[in-house]
């Protein structure tokens, strides 16, 4: 189970960052805030819900609502194959989760190394993201976990 | 005296608390029906006595015997109506019963409790019937001297025997007592005090009313005796003007020395504790001493898995109560003193399904283990995907054994709520809703307590004394609401009152003399948020005061109690009218029974409470039973039209359609018809069986629906909300189920057609419904203009003044026409050809019958009826007759406002005229056309004669200036005279001016200004005109209105525009009088 | 609104007062002085007739109290008669009965 505690990453000079792909772009995510991955991509469709939402499923008693994330930024809908995880998070007391293209790795990173998200990531905008990470040959875009969740009025 | 062994004795007690769990609520039902004595009821309980008095003879109860045999006594004469049961007589019984309770409880030590007192006052009703007997109070102050009990050193010389001579613990005199007035008290379980309060001091500069604090203490216990304090100072005249009254108060109470400070607060020096030993202590000393008393009424339950699994003999037939120890297990709803409760009652039912459960986990762990140790990755899968849906129903399993019916708290009231308005010299009448309700069990004790706050709030401050209602035009009865009910995954509970209401002004006001705001602050206040100050810490008006019930409550305890449980509160109030608290739990356990159905491939869930009925029609009758209205389908039922609207459409997935499983589906529903029975729910089956098996030959395949395939039947799911009601074609019919209700996450929460959603036995989930929510999607299609329509059932136009259902036509081709379609009984088709002619009427052939018909230019002056090869006919059921009215497509239904004009274009035969989907329309007066066209047919009612011997006058009040004059001139045709109204208050005025001549009002509800409820309840109210009847005319038709209408005194309640049932009323109200 | 006397001889040393709606620390003052005459008077009985009386609150109480004290203290009695029911009950809750006769109404 991942710690939801936001203290422990301020007290780090490094935060571990799970990192996966939204069609190209190389996302990655704070792994604290992460609950599970699941392969499990069976879900209930619910009829007339948002276009970015895929469905409900189970999780041991909770319903956690799926996004397609890669959706949600504005990318195109994603293909689900074998590759597909579905990246369950915990915000404000729910359950969530992101279906993302695949998983890659786990890297650490250096907080003083993190800079400034710029205006557009990739195809995304740079309000979704806390800020970029240069790998040796890429670039992961952090993700603004409350960003990315939050429901336009 | 021998006592039997623990056994025995164990299941006795068993025994006669279950008897005794309804007696309290039996006996304020005898209470209620008064002379009207039921003698079933009676009997009820004075078997329960009789049982209770057998067991205890045998078992050397000899108190428990003594008590019962009086209490048997006085039902026996009650049963043979030899007395009426009246409150005094039914409070001593009351008390005798709770007496009974304890002594039962407490079974061991019961021979050498004192019963004395209630043995008594019992012994007295039945030997006196007819005299008052003796109330408590008086008894109290007359106590017997008994000798059998020594109670301890220091008795004065001067003193009498048995009056007991108490000191401070400094060793000055305190006050004189009678020693059977605290053995009685304290063998009540009752704290003793001694209280030194200057009355002058304490209440007066702390603005508090005298006797408000003397009531107190009477309610929340007994004034053993009382004395002024002579030494104090200020005693005489001379002295001047009283600065300090300082009395001793010998008082007697439940409260325990952690809460007597509540009552009084005072300096709690003053405040003396009686022991066991008759000497006074110190609070604080008192304080401690009692926290190290066990509280032996705690008894532990465990449900420990090994045992079901083991010992399936465990479980009987019936229900079971679960035990570790030989302790009784009846769960009793909290009372007062918030004895802990520890133990449950659980359904047989649900300690199967756990066996069950525990039995595959078994099972499941057994495969895992050899998965492990073979080392097979497949059975490894399998395994713990089975483990992981069995834990899910194990752990819902569980928490469900702890759902307990929020009807336990509820039941309590009754006899708090009688109890406390006697004691106020109150009128009030309890009502109970939604006691299935259930909830967690922790949620259900911990809001006993702010219940009990809000409902004794309601009763003390909400309600007034009869007198001051009187005053007001109330009801001398107030009415104190407690309301439960579920609403998409929480928990509603709400108690209001139709009491005086919180005056926002007043609570602001004390809130800055206590400095807890300042004046600015208030002044930006709202009057709902000033409302709300009640609930901030440290706001102690006199409220306060009385209202404890045991644990320290305050409205602010209140609110920090539910804001723990996640809950929240809000209060609604009007000055003189009344408050309503509402309560809202945030569960997610919400659970609520449920019928599932399929649609496309995916299951949803529809609650219980939304579901009227099922149909199913066969494919042979669909042609008979479905109208076709344009593009909308309506289905009849039983002479109404309802509209349908297609699950798959509204939520707007593919439609299919069940064929060859339905043959299977069929046998599976038979079965489900049974077991329904006891739930309510209607199937009908249409006659021919037989057919089905012929045509389902005829199947062809196909994964899109064509209308109506003839080889298909239409399951139709007819639900409702109250106000809309309309049928749900879904594909299949599955089981009813409880469900456990979870809310949609932020995501889905602006879906309109989903209630929650809920995990299914497969671990699958399953959308709830929402019903209205369902009706309003569909409804956005019409509205929109696109070809689907549906359509609201009649009667029930949404809320708006002039929001109709309406049917829309044509007669020729060019013109438009509308027709309320609420008047609509049926739409048919015929041929040209089968129109006849019988003498200068139309008719035709339906059903072995002739059925008339009319056509629109017969009576008005339009473009006559198109000369098409088909027509439809559009039946109305008018004075008891059918009559059809000749129609040409397109025909369309809708709901929508329309505005229409009543001058332009009207006619015979024509109301008036509206732009409805850009087309002129006329809208057409059924009631004129058929009355010019058969006068013969509307029975003259006679116009019935006021006083005087002139037609009755009507007063007429309604807002909108089309339906004000055509209903003005329906009651003007039918020989009344009528004086409108345009809104409540002008018709007040009138009322006012014409009281003499006036005889019955007719009124629309929804009205600026002042609207029909108030002002039929203000009529009511009045004596000059409470006796004139009231109809008043609606386009909203659900129940709440109609009940809240009835409960104003409205004699009836219709619908706009018709006529018929107008007059009909009309002419029935006039003459009862 | 306050007291008026009810006419009384002058052989006999009984009085009997009439008080008016409020026994309480709004009408103290007058109340204490109309009382302080009557018990400098001398009188072995005064009567106070509670026909009239709606309302009494601690202050007023402590009145009745200290005229009662007073009115012993020479040997007179204190009677209060036609006590309204409510009054009646906070005076027997208090106890005040066993100091002062009372006469319900």
């Amino acid at each position: 189970m991942a710690d939801q505690s936001s203290d422990s990453i301020l007290e780090n000079r490094t935060m571990e960052l799970s990192t996966f792909y939204l069609g190209k772009a190389l996302c990655g995510m704070d792994i604290l805030k992460i609950q599970e991955i699941n392969k499990d991509i069976k879900m209930t469709e619910v009829p007339q819900s948002p276009d970015y939402v895929m469905g409900i499923l189970n999780l041991r008693g909770q319903i956690v609502t799926t996004i397609d994330l890669g959706k949600k930024l504005g990318l195109s809908s994603s293909e689900l194959d074998d590759n597909s995880r579905n990246i369950i998070v915990n915000s404000k007391d729910e359950y969530i989760g992101l279906l993302v293209d695949s998983i890659g790795d786990v890297i650490k990173a250096e907080k003083s190394k993190i800079e400034q998200a710029p205006a557009n990531v990739g195809e995304m905008q740079g309000k979704y993201f806390d800020g970029v990470y240069k790998l040796e040959d890429n670039l992961v875009g952090i993700l603004n976990l409350e960003e990315v969740l939050n429901i336009e009025e | 005296m021998s006592i039997q062994d623990d056994e025995t004795l164990q299941m006795y007690v068993e025994e006669s608390l279950e008897h005794l769990a309804d007696i309290e609520n039996d006996f304020l039902a005898i209470e209620e029906a008064g002379a009207n004595i039921d003698e079933d009821l009676v009997n009820k309980v004075y078997r329960a006595a009789h049982s209770i008095k057998g067991g205890a003879g045998f078992m050397g109860l000899t108190k428990i015997k003594d008590l019962t045999h009086e209490m048997e006594n006085i039902l026996g004469k009650i049963r043979s109506k030899e007395m009426i049961p009246n409150p005094e007589i039914i409070n001593i019984l009351l008390g005798a019963s709770d007496l009974l309770q304890r002594l039962i409880n407490d079974v061991d030590s019961s021979n050498d409790m004192d019963i004395s007192q209630q043995l008594d006052a019992l012994k007295t009703i039945s030997e006196a019937p007819d005299q008052e007997p003796p109330s408590i109070e008086t008894l109290q102050k007359t106590p017997e001297i008994k000798d059998d009990k020594d109670m301890g050193s220091g008795e004065s010389d001067l003193l009498s025997p048995g009056i007991k001579s108490l000191a401070f613990p400094d060793g000055k005199f305190a006050i004189n007592v009678s020693e059977d007035l605290i053995s009685e008290a304290s063998g009540d379980g009752k704290s003793i005090y001694i209280v030194e309060i200057d009355l002058i001091h304490e209440l007066q500069a702390k603005e508090k009313n005298l006797f408000a604090f003397i009531d107190d203490l009477n309610n929340t216990g007994s004034i053993l005796e009382a004395r002024i304090k002579e030494d104090a100072p200020g005693n005489l005249l001379e002295d001047g003007i009283p600065e300090h009254l300082a009395f001793l108060i010998l008082f007697a109470s439940i409260l325990k020395p952690n809460d007597i400070n509540m009552l009084f607060e005072i300096d709690p020096e003053n405040i003396y504790f009686l022991m066991e030993d008759l000497t006074l202590s110190n609070l604080d000393e008192a304080m401690i001493e009692k926290q190290q008393e066990p509280d032996e009424e705690i008894i532990e339950t465990q449900i420990q898995t090994e045992a079901i699994i083991d010992q399936p003999e465990v479980i009987a037939p019936q229900m079971v109560s679960v035990e570790k120890d030989t302790g009784p297990t009846k769960e009793t709803s909290p009372a007062a003193a918030a004895t802990v409760e520890s133990s449950l009652r659980v359904h047989v039912r649900l300690l199967d399904s756990l066996m069950n459960l525990a039995g595959e986990l078994v099972l499941s762990r057994n495969q895992l283990l050899q998965a492990i140790s073979s080392d097979d990755q497949r059975v490894f899968e399998v395994a713990s995907q089975r483990i992981d849906m069995i834990t899910s129903e194990l752990q819902e399993a569980i928490m469900l054994t702890r759902m307990q019916p929020i009807g336990n708290v509820f039941n309590k009231f009754p006899r708090v709520v009688r109890d406390l308005a006697r004691n106020l010299g109150k009128e009030i009448e309890l009502i109970l809703e939604g006691k299935e309700v259930e909830l967690d069990k922790t949620i259900i004790e911990a809001i006993s307590d702010p219940l009990t706050h809000l409902v004794r709030n309601s009763v003390d401050h909400g309600i007034e004394e009869p007198r001051i209602r009187q005053k007001n035009g109330k009801l001398t009865t107030g009415t104190v609401l407690l309301k439960a009910y579920h609403e998409a995954g929480q928990v509603i509970i709400e108690i209001s009152d139709d009491g005086n209401g919180i005056d926002g002004r007043k609570l602001a006001d004390s809130a800055i003399d206590k400095g807890l705001i300042t004046k600015e602050q208030a002044t930006n206040m709202t009057e709902n948020e000033k409302i709300q100050l009640i609930f901030m810490p440290g706001f102690s008006t006199a409220e306060k005061l009385t209202d404890v019930s045991g644990r320290g409550v305050g409205m602010d305890v209140v609110k920090t109690n539910l804001d723990k449980l996640g809950g929240v509160v809000d209060i609604k109030s009007q000055v003189g009218e009344g408050s309503r608290f509402r309560i809202k739990l945030p569960l997610t356990l919400a659970i609520i029974p449920s019928q599932i159905i399929a649609v496309g491939k995916e299951r949803y869930a529809i609650p219980q409470v939304n579901m009227e009925e099922l149909l199913r029609i066969p494919a042979d009758k669909i042609k008979e039973r479905i109208e076709k209205v344009g593009d909308a389908d309506v289905v009849r039922l039983r002479g109404n039209l309802l509209p349908l609207i297609r699950l798959a459409d509204v939520i707007g997935i593919e439609r299919t359609f069940m064929n060859h499983k339905e043959e299977q589906e069929d046998d599976r529903r038979k079965n489900i018809a049974d077991r329904r029975s006891r739930q309510n729910i209607n199937i009908q089956e249409d006659e021919n069986q037989s057919d089905q098996t012929s045509s389902l030959q005829h199947l062809s395949r196909n994964p899109k629906d064509r209308r109506y395939h003839a080889a298909s039947a239409i399951n139709i799911v007819v639900v409702s909300n109250g106000i809309l009601k309309y049928g749900l074609i879904v594909d299949q019919l599955l089981d009813s189920e409880e469900i456990v209700v979870k809310p949609l996450g932020r995501n889905l929460k602006h879906c309109q057609g989903y209630a929650g959603a809920t995990i299914m036995g497969d671990g699958k989930v399953a959308l709830i419904l929402d019903v209205p929510g369902l009706a309003r999607m569909a409804q956005l299609t019409s509205i929109e203009g696109k070809s689907k329509s549906t359509i609201e059932t009649q009667g029930g136009a949404k809320g708006h003044d002039d929001l109709q259902s309406l049917l829309i036509f044509r007669n020729s081709e060019e013109e438009q026409f509308s027709v309320p379609l609420g008047l609509v009984s049926r739409i048919e088709k015929i041929a040209h050809n089968d129109i006849e002619e019988l003498g200068s009427k139309m008719v035709m052939k339906y059903r072995g019958e002739t059925l008339p018909l009319v056509c629109i230019n017969d009576v008005a002056d339009v473009h006559p009826l198109a000369k098409t090869e088909s027509h439809l006919v559009i039946v109305f059921n008018l004075a008891g007759k059918e009559i059809g009215l000749l129609a040409t497509s397109p025909l369309d239904a809708m709901t929508l406002t329309a505005k229409f004009d009543d001058s332009t274009l009207k006619q015979p035969g024509i109301l008036g005229s509206a732009i409805i989907n850009d087309h002129t329309t006329l809208m057409v007066d059924i009631f004129g056309l058929v009355e010019i066209v058969n006068p013969d047919w509307f029975a003259d009612r006679e116009v019935v004669k006021d006083s005087g011997g002139e037609a009755s006058s009507i007063l007429y009040a309604e807002d909108s200036t089309f339906f004000r004059n055509q209903v003005k001139g329906f009651m003007e045709d039918d020989g009344y005279k009528v004086i409108e109204a345009e809104d409540g208050l002008i018709a007040w005025d009138l009322l006012e001016k014409h009281s003499d001549k006036i005889s019955l009002i007719v009124t629309d509800i929804e009205m600026p200004n002042m609207d029909g409820f108030d002002l039929s309840a203000k009529i009511k109210k009045d004596d000059r005109f409470s006796h004139l009847p009231i109809i008043a005319l609606t386009t909203l038709a659900s129940e709440e209105d109609t009940a809240k209408g009835k409960a104003l005194g409205i004699d009836d309640y219709l619908i706009k525009l018709d006529r018929e049932k107008l007059r009909d009323s009309i002419y029935k109200h006039l003459q009862s009088k | 609104m306050g007291f008026y006397m009810a006419k009384a001889k002058k052989k006999t040393k009984n009085k009997v007062m009439k008080p008016g709606k409020d026994i309480t620390s709004s009408k103290a003052k007058s109340i204490h002085n109309k009382l302080i005459k009557v018990v400098e008077q001398k009188i072995s009985k005064l009567t106070l007739d509670f026909s009239n009386v709606e309302n009494i609150d601690a202050v007023g109480l402590g009145l009745i109290i200290a005229a009662n004290n007073s009115l012993n203290r020479n040997d007179a009695d204190l009677i209060l008669k036609n006590v309204p029911d409510k009054i009646n009950n906070l005076f027997s809750s208090l106890r005040l009965d066993q100091c002062i006769k009372i006469l319900p109404a």
